[in-house]
């Protein structure tokens, strides 16, 4: 369970947000609305530890993350507004590089199917400087098919670039997290409720 | 943690393939500092022997700033630093294995080449030895504090430049000690005392660089 207890962050004489207090439980969403420059993508900065709050503290267990800092970190799975690819590999070497960094072990075949249900069979082998800012977004999180493991999953804008397919196969993924025990927190633009479940934190 | 070092080291090693082009300026870049010296200095035997050693190691030193940049501030850009420090693997280990990658890419190539342009200035066999000796001691060193400039100046703007600055009075004693022992060499004194310093400031640097830089770089996500 994710506590968020009197969560302050200035950014210099910028109030983002004050007094933040609220609770995510496994089995559970969490959807982060605001205009540009509310402060979203920071929020799930500080939730996931990347950046430090002002006042107040985030728990993980009932406990500080700040407390026992490397074990959170490897109950998290954040994906943030940079795909974290590299250009001048495929996209199936990042996949297969990046994953054992986070504690997943998939085979090459594991990792060639993933990204075949995605829709990425044409361009999987093609260097991401070739592919679409779309096929991109689509590779960083066909990642979320081996994180099961990782229980609070903190996705900023993942629908940001995405067609219909590829929101609705999304969406697939993340209700089955949710339905498994997993904890879900995420920014979004769209005007669809896509996650109808997830409850709904405003920040003005 | 293994497996993760191993993944990374892979990773790294990979693009720095695929950015053959990096890797081949920076050796370049070695073979014509090297090579304009003695175009400078004349052909005088005695003193390109005399100055050689320096004029090696003031490249290999020159290399190594000139790829720093490269370090971090791709990972920084891309946002893969994200995803280090939220690996839940120990930071100071994935930030050894991008350190042995940039040694691999721009000290590796420089000591192979080193003994060849030690040639060129007229060194004896067991000075080349001992070149090459000093340079394998050395360039880790050079990679590993270097780094630590790399990672304090990440998001800055004119990064590289500060990099240099901050970087270059640490760099100094490593060229003394390095340059210094083929020097003593070629002039009959003992070379232990600059080997055993130079080695010394490599196990300093492989055991505080690695903490140094992983301060730096969480610091720098904030």
């Amino acid at each position: 369970m994710l506590d968020v207890k009197n969560l302050g962050f200035s950014r210099g004489k910028n109030i983002l947000f004050e007094a933040l207090n609220f609770s995510v439980v496994p089995g559970s969403a969490m959807r982060v609305l605001g205009s540009n420059g509310s402060g979203k993508t920071t929020l799930l900065r500080l939730l996931s530890g990347l950046s430090r709050p002002d006042r107040g503290m985030v728990c993980w267990g009932g406990d500080p993350v700040i407390k026992n800092y490397s074990d959170f970190v490897k109950s998290v799975n954040f994906i943030g507004h940079d795909d974290g690819l590299k250009k001048q590999l495929t996209a199936a070497e990042n996949l297969k590089l990046m994953l054992p960094l986070l504690g997943a072990f998939p085979s090459s075949q594991e990792v060639d199917l993933a990204l075949d249900a995605a829709g990425l069979e044409a361009v999987k082998n093609r260097l991401v400087m070739h592919i679409s800012a779309g096929q991109k977004r689509r590779v960083a999180l066909t990642r979320l098919d081996f994180m099961s493991h990782r229980a609070l999953w903190i996705l900023d804008e993942p629908f940001t670039s995405l067609d219909a397919v590829a929101i609705s196969s999304l969406v697939e993924k993340l209700n089955k997290h949710i339905e498994s025990g997993g904890l879900l927190i995420f920014t979004t633009h769209q005007s669809i409720d896509v996650i109808p479940q997830a409850v709904s934190l405003v920040l003005d | 943690m293994y497996n993760a070092f191993l993944s990374l080291l892979r990773k790294e090693l990979l693009l720095a393939f695929r950015q053959k082009s990096d890797v081949v300026t920076v050796l370049f870049f070695f073979l014509i500092v090297s090579s304009l010296f003695p175009f400078a200095v004349g052909p005088e035997p005695s003193t390109l022997k005399i100055i050689g050693p320096g004029v090696i190691w003031v490249g290999a030193l020159l290399c190594s700033l000139l790829a720093l940049h490269r370090v971090f501030e791709p990972d920084f850009s891309d946002g893969s630093l994200e995803h280090l420090v939220l690996s839940g693997e120990p930071l100071t280990i994935l930030v050894i294995a991008k350190i042995v990658a940039h040694w691999v890419v721009t000290g590796l190539p420089v000591v192979i080449v080193a003994p060849l342009i030690g040639l060129q200035f007229g060194l004896s066999q067991a000075s080349l030895v001992l070149l090459l000796g000093t340079l394998l001691l050395g360039t880790p060193a050079l990679s590993l504090m270097g780094s630590i400039g790399a990672a304090l100046t990440l998001g800055v703007r004119g990064g590289a430049a500060l990099t240099s600055i901050l970087i270059l009075p640490f760099y100094v004693p490593i060229l003394i000690f390095g340059a210094g022992a083929v020097v003593a060499d070629l002039q009959g004194l003992s070379t232990e005392g600059h080997i055993f310093v130079l080695l010394a400031m490599l196990c300093v640097s492989i055991a505080l660089a690695p903490l140094a830089i992983a301060s730096a770089i969480k610091i720098a996500l904030e």
